[in-house]
C-alpha cells in the first residue's frame, strides 16, 4: 500500500496527501479519508496557513507513533466509512453499503490478535480517529465480556498486585457480579487433568528371555561413598518417565533429569 | 531415567507465542490513557464493568465513573448477594451524572434500601429510570426528589402496590412515562400529577388502578401516543373512573380492556390512528356499550380504526 509516487490518473477529483509511518513508510491516502484523522486534519490546517502553495501530495505528515501495518487497517476501515464529502445515495445504496461495511467489519474482527486491537486503539486515540476508536474500543469490549478476571488480566498482561485476602474480599462484595463466569483457572486445571496417566499394575512377569538390559547411557558403577555397593541402587524398566516436583524447576536444572 | 536430548519433546509453541503476546500487550497497556479505558468500560454490562475493580490496584476504581447502571435482581435465590452488590456499588461510584438506570429487584423487607437506590440514581441527574419492583412485604415510598428530577427523560415503572405522590410534582423534561400495576389513591395528588407534564410525548398505562378517584385530567399538551391496558381483574369501584384525555397533539391512541373506566378523548383533530380491543363482558353489555361510544365520539378525524371483533358486536348494540 505504500506508494512514493505522484497520483497516475489525471482526472481524479480528490487529492492526496502523504502521510510517513514510524517505520517509515510512506502512504498516499485520498484527502477525504485523512481527513478523518483528526490530527492529520489540524496539522494538514496548520501547514496550510504557513505555505499555501505546498498542498497536497508534496506535504509528507509524519506519524511517529504509527506503525504502518496499523496506518494499512486504520485507513482502509476508514476508505469503508460513509464519506462526508460524497453525493447522497437513495435509501438501496446507502442499504447495500451499510451491509458491505458489516460483512467487512466481521472480517476483521474474526482475523484480528488481541494484540493487534490495542495496537489499534492507539493509534486511533493518537489521529483522533472519531469512528475508528468507537468501532475498536466496542470491539475490546465485545471481546472482555463475560470473560473471567484471570482471562482479562492475561490480555491486558496485568500483573495482579493485590494481596490474596484483597482480592478475596472484593470477590466475596462482588459475588453477585462473578456468578456464571468459569474461571480461567478451572479450563487450565480441566486442560492438565487430560495430560495425566494411571498406572495398572500388570503383575509379575517371570522367565521373560533375554533379560531386560539397563540402557547404555544409564549410570553403573561404584558408589561414591562406599565402593562395596554398585550403581545402580535400585532400578526400573522404561524410558521418558513422567514424574512430578514439587518446585518450579526440577532437582538439577536441567530441561530433563534422570 | 532417559537421556538428556535424543527423546526430548519439542517445546509446545504456543507457550512462546502467548509470552510474546502478553509482552507486546504489556507495552500496549501504558500506551492506553484512562479515558480509553473507562470509555471501554463504559461500554461493558455492569457486571462486567464492575469486575474489573478486582484486575489490579490500577483498575480499582476505574469503574466507578460508568454512566449506565443496570440492576437485574429477579432471582429469589441470589437476593443477598444481589443486595449486597447494588448497596456497595453505589456506595462506591462516584459524583459523575448517572444516564440510564434499572432496578429490578424483589423487595421483601428492604423497602428503605429500594427507596434509597433510586434516591441516590435521581441524585446523580439520571436521565432514564427503569423500575420494576415486586414482593412487598411492608408498605414502599419511592423518593420525593424522584418527582422534581429535572433531568429525567424517561421513566418506567413496574409497582404493584399504591403510588404515594409528594405535594410537589414536576417533571419538566420527562417524555415517556410507563406506569404498570400501579394503583392510583389519591384524586387531587393524581390529577396535578397528570396535569405536570409539559413535555410528554408518550403515556403507556398497563393493568393500573383507580381508586376512590371519580375524574382525572390527562392533560399533557405534547402527548402523541398515549396507550391504555386495563386490567382484566377489576379492583375498582362499580362505576370506575372518568379519565379524559385532551389529545391536542394526540396522533395515536391505543385501548385494551374491558372498559372498566370511562374514557373520553377531547380536541382530537390530530388524531390518526386508533386501535379499540373490547374484551367481552356479557353481564355488563350496556356498560360496556356507553363506554365506547363515548370513547368513539372522540374519533371524527381518525383515517385508521382498528377494532376487534368483538367491539364491532359493540357498536352493532349501539346501532340498535
Amino acid at each position: 500500500m505504500s506508494n512514493t509516487s505522484e497520483n497516475p490518473n489525471p482526472s481524479s477529483s480528490s487529492a492526496k496527501m502523504t502521510l510517513k509511518t514510524s517505520d517509515n513508510e510512506l502512504f498516499e491516502v485520498e484527502e477525504a479519508v485523512a481527513m478523518k484523522f483528526c490530527t492529520v486534519k489540524q496539522y494538514f490546517e496548520d501547514e496550510k496557513d504557513s505555505d499555501v502553495a505546498a498542498r497536497g501530495s508534496t506535504t509528507v505528515i509524519p506519524l511517529p507513533n504509527v506503525h504502518s501495518a496499523v496506518l494499512t487497517m486504520l485507513i482502509s476501515y476508514g476508505k469503508k466509512l460513509p464519506q462526508s464529502n460524497a453525493v447522497a445515495d437513495n435509501h438501496e445504496e446507502e442499504e447495500t453499503k451499510k451491509k458491505e461495511r458489516k460483512k467487512y467489519e466481521q472480517g476483521l474482527l474474526k482475523n484480528l490478535m488481541p494484540g493487534e486491537l490495542l495496537d489499534l486503539i492507539s493509534a486511533a486515540n493518537y489521529l483522533d480517529f472519531k469512528e475508528g476508536l468507537e468501532f475498536f474500543n466496542q470491539a475490546l469490549a465485545d471481546h472482555i465480556q463475560n470473560k473471567s478476571v484471570e482471562y482479562v488480566r492475561k490480555f491486558f498482561g496485568i500483573k495482579n498486585d493485590y494481596e490474596p485476602h484483597e482480592e478475596e474480599k472484593y470477590r466475596e462484595e462482588y459475588a453477585w457480579a462473578f456468578e456464571g463466569i468459569e474461571c480461567w483457572l478451572i479450563g487450565e486445571l480441566k486442560q492438565f487433568m487430560a495430560k495425566t496417566k494411571t498406572l495398572d499394575i500388570a503383575g509379575t512377569l517371570l522367565g521373560i528371555k533375554p533379560a531386560l538390559i539397563v540402557a547404555s547411557f544409564s549410570v553403573r558403577g561404584l558408589n561414591s561413598l562406599d565402593s562395596n555397593i554398585l550403581k545402580p541402587e535400585m532400578i526400573a524398566p522404561g524410558e521418558n518417565i513422567l514424574a512430578a516436583w514439587i518446585n518450579a524447576i526440577g532437582p538439577t536444572g536441567l530441561d530433563s533429569n534422570t | 531415567m532417559d537421556g538428556s536430548g535424543l527423546t526430548q519433546q519439542p517445546k509446545k509453541p504456543e507457550l512462546n507465542e502467548e509470552l510474546d503476546v502478553v509482552d507486546r500487550n504489556i507495552k500496549c497497556l501504558h500506551n492506553l490513557p484512562e479515558e480509553i479505558l473507562r470509555y471501554i468500560l463504559s461500554l461493558l454490562p455492569t457486571k462486567d464493568a464492575i469486575r474489573t475493580s478486582v484486575l489490579c490496584k490500577r483498575w480499582e476504581y476505574l469503574w466507578t465513573s460508568i454512566p449506565n447502571l443496570h440492576f437485574d435482581g429477579l432471582e429469589l435465590a441470589k437476593r443477598k448477594h444481589f443486595m449486597n452488590f447494588v448497596e456497595r456499588v453505589l456506595l462506591l461510584r462516584d459524583s459523575s451524572d448517572i444516564k440510564t438506570f434499572t432496578l429490578y429487584c424483589d423487595v421483601l423487607h428492604d423497602a428503605s434500601h429500594a427507596s434509597a437506590w433510586i434516591s441516590a440514581a435521581v441524585r446523580r441527574n439520571v436521565q432514564q429510570l427503569d423500575i420494576r419492583l415486586c414482593n412487598f412485604r411492608e408498605p414502599f415510598s419511592l423518593p420525593h426528589s424522584l418527582f422534581t428530577c429535572m433531568t429525567l427523560t424517561e421513566l418506567e415503572l413496574e409497582m404493584p402496590c399504591i403510588l404515594k405522590l409528594p405535594p410537589t410534582i414536576c417533571f419538566t423534561n420527562l417524555k415517556t412515562l410507563k406506569f404498570r400495576y400501579v394503583t392510583f389513591s389519591s384524586e387531587y395528588l393524581t390529577q396535578k400529577l397528570f396535569s405536570g407534564l409539559p413535555v410528554l410525548e408518550d403515556l403507556d398505562l398497563r393493568d393500573c388502578n383507580w381508586v376512590n378517584i371519580k375524574v382525572v385530567s390527562i392533560s399533557a399538551p405534547k402527548l402523541l401516543d398515549i396507550s391504555i391496558t386495563e386490567d382484566t381483574e377489576n379492583q375498582n369501584d362499580e362505576k370506575g373512573c372518568q379519565v379524559l384525555i385532551s389529545g391536542v397533539s394526540l396522533n395515536v391512541f391505543y385501548y385494551y380492556g374491558e372498559f372498566y373506566n370511562e374514557y373520553r378523548v377531547y380536541n382530537s383533530s390530530s388524531l390518526v390512528d386508533a386501535s379499540i380491543f373490547v374484551a367481552w363482558s356479557p353481564h355488563r353489555q350496556r356498560q360496556v356499550a356507553h363506554r365506547m361510544y363515548v370513547l368513539l365520539t372522540g374519533f371524527y378525524s381518525v383515517k385508521k380504526l382498528l377494532l376487534t371483533d368483538q367491539a364491532l358486536e359493540v357498536c352493532f348494540l349501539l346501532s340498535l
